[in-house]
């Protein structure tokens, strides 16, 4: 089914074309995964600062708080306290979880899983790395401007994010690095989709790809569809504040016929709900394909899953109103809403099913990549109830903008994608850079993470269903609100754990990395996609013969393999007894 | 997309699939960014009491047809470019994109002699970012049309680069028609 097969790469020779401007989409990916890892910690660490000013409000912040904020004696200040929360949600949507999911594994994975030399426009590929290194360095100037960074919360709502709301420069370059990421995951998505049709090798077809390729390349339509109209709202956005326009300006702010500022909320919604979704197909494509390498088992119903995940995408198109229900919005609305919104648990109650037929009566290898799986279904089942209440619009109503929505769109997009991503780094580790991971300390993270995560994710949905508002800078001077500090001071030591524990994960990542010297099998794992024929780490050109495949992903435990094996590689022809 | 070279096409008609899968992506993508400006200008008039605003003189009518004349025109030369693959008719296209350009430029003055500027309210915001960020496009496509006047001034063409020519022209033509949008329904209606 490739259309053509693709030159061999010539090895680069110099520093700059092998480890900067590689249009090598292994190292692309592995740009993009430093560059999501150093993000993550940014944002983290701005985590625990909110997290810290919420349960301590008038201590100083350990270590770093009395060399950031001297003048207060370390302790967070107010509207610091505004622009870490923007900060971090900006962060670790687009510069943390985007480009380690997407750009990574995106990059690293498809090729290699479907059998093809590269990407099928590499220079399109390095720009759209390049690219996103200029909208990072965008955002993170944008933290040195005189009135410091964006504070209207990353969806940046008018009037807080115009020019009556945030003053500084901050919120414009704000915009503009946002607008800048958009036109560098546009050139990604168009890349990928592109490359999914026309590259995957002879004998391939769409139900042939692993899951992941699914996942991902599910993610790249709506990318491609979706991140245009967020790229148009920011524009909008800075016109608004540098020439002046009034598209989101209203009363005595316009001068001549009004904008409106809800218009943006609804362009920013168009997308942003499909973003959740942009977010989560490719773990839960990398999820649906290692439970089954690791159970063993073929995916259970895997056409299926791959079917019910491109309805959900269909479906996440259509939901959006569900942000807005208490922007008086009219009731017929909210109800289409509602019950369109409703209907995305059927397809996701479908692969949700598959998953656990697939580990049902499996022999489960606990591995790390393993462990990370099982904690996505857990944290994805928890995240994806807790939805239901904030798709009705009688309880959402309520709910609205409390410490709930946090703790589910946490569950969801955070704590669910950020598993899907540790299980691929540990999984892909020997094919990316040839090594292993440490097990014991993979699993000391594991742990570590998925009981600070759990802390701090259920301690937020119980404090918002007690009414506790997101976004207020110290809870506790609200009187409704003095008997929440004890579960507050809780989720506060949950992050701390979760925080710590990724130090596990430095540790071992940065071992691994530089200094293991044991290189790793060809394929430790035992599992037959494409990427596990060839050696570890994968060679410049990928494939020396392009593969021709010859069956599906998951062949596990056929009864008619010969002893001592229990898996089939793609490219063999399926044994049959 | 100039990275196309670094691969041994098996076909021309291969080639001609990639150019043509990828440019309905690229076209998705950028009717979505006008889609969105389009559907906040709907809703921006559809909920103001009287439209135009109050406030607002009537606009100018001939440049945007002059305009409308001139890409109307470039498409048919570039279509007569893509026939014949002679050099004078990308040369006509890029003339008549100039002019164009040229002529938004006057309206632009134009407006602005009128005392209306992107701060004058809502209307002339939507007048000027729209065609600001329709100007940016077509600036960043005659950028790309000096490719094909190099290849075929130099007689450089060949079939891998006539698949690129299609894909420019695509773009080239979907300018002309979020124009041709924009002038009904910004100037006429
Ligand atoms: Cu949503």
């Amino acid at each position: 089914m490739a259309f053509f097969e693709q030159h061999m790469h010539a090895a680069p020779k110099t520093f700059l074309s092998k480890y900067i401007f590689s249009f090598d989409h292994k190292v692309i990916g592995k740009q993009f995964l430093w560059y999501g890892i150093l993000f993550l910690g940014i944002g983290g660490i701005m985590a625990l600062m909110i997290r810290w000013a919420l349960a301590f409000p008038d201590q100083a912040f350990p270590i770093i708080g009395q060399f950031m904020f001297p003048e207060t004696g370390g302790i967070i200040p107010p509207d610091t306290y505004a622009m870490l929360f923007t900060m971090h949600g900006t962060i670790m949507i687009f510069y943390a979880i985007t480009p380690i999911l997407i750009g990574a594994f995106g990059n690293f994975c498809i090729p290699l899983m479907i059998g093809a030399r590269d990407m099928v426009f590499p220079l399109l590929n390095m720009l759209s790395f390049w690219l996103a290194v200029v909208s990072g360095a965008i955002l993170v100037g944008s933290l040195f401007t005189p009135l410091g960074a964006a504070a209207g919360g990353w969806t940046s709502y008018p009037t807080l994010s115009t020019l009556i709301g945030s003053p500084g420069t901050g919120q414009t370059l704000w915009s503009l690095a946002i607008f800048v990421l958009g036109v560098s995951s546009t050139m990604g998505a168009i890349n990928y989709i592109t490359t999914i049709i026309v590259l995957r090798a002879p004998g391939m077809g769409y139900f042939d790809m692993p899951l992941t390729v699914w996942g991902l390349w599910l993610t790249a339509i709506l990318n491609a569809i979706f991140l245009p109209v967020l790229g148009a709202g920011v524009l909008l956005l800075i016109f608004d504040r540098v020439f002046g326009t009034q598209f989101f300006l209203a009363g005595a702010a316009a001068t001549s016929g009004a904008g409106d500022p809800v218009l943006f909320q609804h362009v920013f919604w168009i997308f942003g709900h499909p973003e959740v979704y942009i977010l989560i197909l490719p773990a839960w494509g990398i999820v649906s394909d290692l439970l089954s390498f690791f159970a063993r088992k073929p995916a259970f119903g895997a056409k299926a899953t791959a079917l019910a995940m491109t309805a959900v995408t269909v479906l996440s198109t259509l939901v959006y109103g569900h942000h807005m229900f208490t922007t008086q919005m009219s009731p017929l609305l909210t109800q289409s809403f509602m019950t369109l919104t409703m209907t995305i648990s059927i397809p996701s109650a479908i692969f949700f099913a598959n998953w656990l037929g697939t580990i049902w009566r499996g022999s489960i290898r606990f591995d790390s990549p393993m462990l990370f799986s099982l904690g996505v279904v857990f944290v994805f089942g928890l995240g994806g109830l807790t939805g239901l209440y904030l798709a009705t619009v009688t309880t959402d109503l309520y709910l609205h903008d409390t410490y709930f929505v946090v703790g589910h769109f946490h569950y969801t997009m955070a704590a669910s994608v950020l598993l899907g991503g540790f299980a691929a780094v540990y999984f892909w580790m020997p094919k990316m850079f040839g090594v292993m991971c440490n097990e014991t300390l993979a699993k000391w993270h594991f742990w570590g993470t998925m009981l600070g995560l759990n802390g701090v994710f259920m301690g937020m949905m119980i404090v918002g269903y007690a009414g506790m508002h997101r976004r207020i800078y110290n809870p506790f001077i609200y009187e409704h609100l003095q008997r929440l500090i004890p579960i507050n001071e809780f989720i506060t030591w949950s992050a701390i754990l979760m925080g710590l524990s990724q130090i596990f994960f430095v540790i071992n990542f940065v071992h691994a990395v530089f200094f293991q010297k044991k290189k790793a099998e060809q394929n430790p794992w035992n599992v037959g996609t494409l990427e596990w024929t060839i050696p570890s780490p994968a060679p410049n050109y990928n494939f020396k013969e392009i593969p021709v495949v010859k069956c599906g992903p998951h062949e596990f435990s056929n009864p008619n393999l010969p002893a001592g094996r229990d898996f089939q590689y793609q490219t063999e022809e399926l044994v049959k007894a | 997309m100039s990275t196309q070279t670094n691969h041994i096409p098996g076909t021309i008609r291969e080639a001609k699939a990639i150019g043509s899968i990828a440019m309905v992506f690229v076209l998705v993508s950028f009717s979505m960014l006008f889609a969105t400006l389009f559907m906040g200008y709907a809703a921006l008039r559809n909920s103001a009491p009287v439209w135009p605003p109050s406030g607002m003189t009537n606009l100018p009518l001939l440049l945007p047809i002059l305009s409308t004349v001139f890409i109307g025109l470039s498409s048919l030369t570039w279509l007569k470019f893509e026939q014949t693959l002679k050099s004078i008719w990308v040369q006509l296209t890029l003339v008549l994109g100039l002019a164009f350009t040229a002529s938004q430029f006057a309206l632009w003055a134009k407006l602005k002699q009128q005392g209306i500027f992107a701060d004058t309210g809502v209307y002339a915001s939507i007048i000027y970012t729209f065609t600001w960020i329709h100007v940016a496009h077509i600036a960043a496509a005659i950028i790309l049309l000096l490719w094909p006047l190099y290849w075929a001034r130099k007689n450089l063409i060949n079939d891998l680069r006539a698949v690129k020519i299609v894909s420019i022209g695509k773009f080239w033509h979907f300018l002309g028609l979020i124009w041709g949008v924009m002038f009904v329904t910004l100037f006429v209606l």
